[in-house]
């Protein structure tokens, strides 16, 4: 009877038991990692806070500042609170939308899943598989990009599939702009974009050419490919390049051309190699029984649907797979290495790199993995089966959260913690002279406001202090070794050797100082 | 407004400004749009020679506010256009809303024919010829079944 009673009770109040859960883990989760001084922990982490902080703390603040190979869509959330020095250095300028997003998938996943299913058992295992994933966890408390797009992506899902369901067209158009926000956020999205367009056309073939379908993939596309076409113009009228973000020195091809001068990455030209290694990923970041029940669960949705296969019911689901394709392709053609420890050739720059891009199929595998079964008993040991991979994956022994342990691999090096320190203590005001390309640490860690940087994004001072440096720069911040700093590659040698003393000097940096 | 005074003092509060703004906005609007177009289309065709030229009259706040318009605010102006299409369950139309910037520019074009005239025919009324759709007797049909008689005028069809 009691049982009963809390069952029946448990089940009324089920979403808001999801919710308030989400939020207690996700800032019970933070604070711990706060306190532990790992919210920034990520190198890029850093960037992102420092890009979003330029837009308005800079020589030349204004959304140029947003530059051209990050896209701005975290950036841009930042903006009400990075202005503040607490929020910026702490990174809870960028924890914060990320922790919304974290709460907001948990929820939605679940309510995705009872859309489809009408099995509130279902909806309850997906949002525990998003919920409890210990990576998906410690990437929400950071400022980095992906609880933000696995949020957009589910709610691009979510609303497709509700208009499916309903008809009604702000469903459509609310799909189509979840979709383009997550397109400015991550370029694997772009995947998804084209993807969906398909996915249209394929259901308007289906119509047998119905202009209902007709209208409704021209009124999602104008919404979905905005996004990107917006990034483009971007490129366009900031740097007189719309693909600006591929050729920037700073793009993630450039930066692997670099890294992967000596040694081919893992799964470049080898098919095979590149599934293995997001397979491998997707091991270490949600658990080996969790992907081998994605994969069984794909299969038996496959059966399930082989005779509606190209119904868009049964298509909108596979917009979930789209990331995990561009990673393998991504992969295959080397232009974003990922490094796994079954097959790492190099350990560089961790045995995880890049291992956190297998969270973008986070939402697959709750998808999947909820919608196997309807009956009770099997929800029950799947459920179980989750709980233990979860069990099996948390940090003890030999265990570690893997993108923790990626954020943890490029310790700073003794030489950049020496300069910084001596720049923080020494530093008397005065404009120094830096590049971003390398050297986010110092201008995050030092915490010298951004205006006192002439950087690449100052542009035509950043073009005349390469000519003429005493006349813009106290002080100069330079790496003969980082082959990413321009201020090195460009600047006057002779002019930097008349007019500035050396002030600090190790094996990586020097740190100059105006002659008076 | 053939009599302004009097218009400003049958209004109360700001409703004259609105009206100027939203009526005498609108067609000036068309006058300006090729304009702004041009500036556009040379600030990326000659941005080496003429581009700093342009920048110049574009100071940060201008700029931003201009570039939303030029972005989000035409793109904006277009979608409405296909929403209200879909509401209606207009669907098969809802591919040409793209074409709504051409609409633009012939309005643009009506517009300055517009201020030609009223210098060189102002007492001239170029009177737009209504009726061709009765031409099409699917459409005699619809109105005939919206107002619930026959139509009276149909001659014009000729």
């Amino acid at each position: 009877m009691l049982l009963n009673k809390f069952t029946s009770w448990f089940e009324r109040h089920l979403l808001s038991i999801i919710l308030i859960s989400s939020l207690v883990i996700s800032l019970v989760s933070f604070f711990y990692y706060l306190q532990l001084d790992l919210i920034t922990a990520y190198g890029d982490s850093r960037g992102h806070l420092n890009i979003a902080r330029r837009v308005v703390d800079s020589v030349t603040p204004g959304a140029a500042q947003f530059g051209g190979y990050w896209m701005p869509f975290l950036h841009v959330l930042m903006l009400p609170t990075i202005w503040n020095d607490f929020f910026w250095q702490t990174g809870i300028s960028g924890s914060i939308p990320n922790m919304i997003s974290y709460v907001i998938s948990v929820v939605f996943i679940y309510k995705l899943v009872y859309l489809i299913s009408k099995n509130k058992f279902s909806a309850f295992i997906a949002s525990i598989i998003v919920m409890l994933n210990l990576n998906l966890i410690y990437m929400q408390a950071t400022p980095m990009t992906e609880s933000l797009f696995i949020a957009t992506l589910i709610l691009t899902v979510y609303f497709l599939y509700k208009w499916i369901e309903e008809k009604h067209v702000p469903d459509l158009i609310l799909s189509a702009l979840f979709l383009a926000l997550c397109s400015i956020n991550r370029y694997e999205s772009w995947s998804t974009v084209l993807a969906s367009s398909v996915l249209l056309i394929i259901n308007w073939i289906h119509s047998r050419f119905s202009k209902k379908a007709e209208g409704a993939f021209v009124l999602f596309s104008m919404v979905a490919w905005l996004g990107i076409f917006g990034w483009l113009a971007w490129g366009a009228i900031i740097f007189g390049d719309p693909l600006e973000f591929m050729h920037n020195e700073l793009s993630a091809g450039n930066q692997t051309k670099v890294a992967y001068a000596e040694v081919k990455p893992v799964g470049e030209g080898n098919l095979v190699e590149a599934v293995l290694t997001n397979f491998f990923s997707l091991k270490h970041t949600s658990g080996m029984i969790l992907t081998a029940l994605t994969g069984l669960g794909l299969a038996v949705y496959l059966v399930r649907r082989f005779k509606k296969i190209f119904h868009i019911k049964t298509l909108a689901i596979f917009l979930f797979l789209t990331p995990f394709m561009f990673e393998v392709l991504t992969v295959y053609v080397g232009n974003v290495p990922v490094e796994v420890p079954e097959l790492s050739r190099l350990n560089y720059p961790s045995n995880y790199f890049n291992i956190r891009y297998a969270l973008y199929s986070l939402p697959a595998i709750a998808f999947f993995v909820a919608v196997m079964s309807r009956k009770k008993l099997i929800q029950v040991f799947i459920l179980c089966l989750v709980l233990l991979n979860y069990f099996l994956l948390l940090p003890y022994g030999s265990n570690k959260i893997v993108t923790l342990n990626d954020a943890g691999a490029q310790p700073a090096t003794p030489e950049v913690k020496k300069s910084l320190e001596w720049l923080k203590n020494n530093y008397d005001g005065g404009l120094i002279l830096s590049s971003t390309g390398g050297n986010d640490k110092h201008m995050f860690d030092t915490g010298i406001h951004q205006k006192e940087y002439i950087t690449e994004g100052a542009y035509k001072i950043w073009d005349a202090a390469m000519q003429d440096p005493a006349k813009y720069a106290q002080w100069i911040l330079i790496s003969d070794k980082n082959k990413r700093d321009n201020a090195y590659r460009n600047i006057d040698k002779f002019k930097l050797k008349n007019d500035y003393k050396v002030m600090n000097e190790n094996d990586e940096f020097m740190i100059l100082r105006a002659k008076d | 407004m053939r009599n302004s005074l009097q218009f400003i003092k049958d209004q109360k509060d700001f409703h004259f400004l609105t009206f100027q703004l939203v009526v005498g906005g609108k067609v000036l609007s068309m006058i300006i749009n090729p304009l702004m177009w041009m500036i556009t289309v040379s600030y990326f065709v000659f941005r080496s020679t003429l581009g700093e030229f342009i920048e110049s009259f574009y100071p940060a706040p201008v700029l931003y506010m201009a570039v939303i318009s030029l972005f989000l605010g035409n793109f904006l102006y277009m979608y409405y256009y296909a929403i209200g299409c879909a509401k209606r369950g207009h669907d098969e139309l809802i591919k040409y809303t793209v074409f709504v910037p051409l609409y633009w520019l012939a309005m643009s074009f009506a517009a300055w024919k517009a201020i030609y005239q009223i210098f060189h025919k102002p007492h001239y009324w170029p009177k737009t010829k209504h009726g061709y759709h009765l031409s099409n007797q699917k459409a005699i049909n619809h109105a005939e079944s919206i107002i619930g008689r026959g139509l009276t005028d149909i001659k014009l069809k000729k």
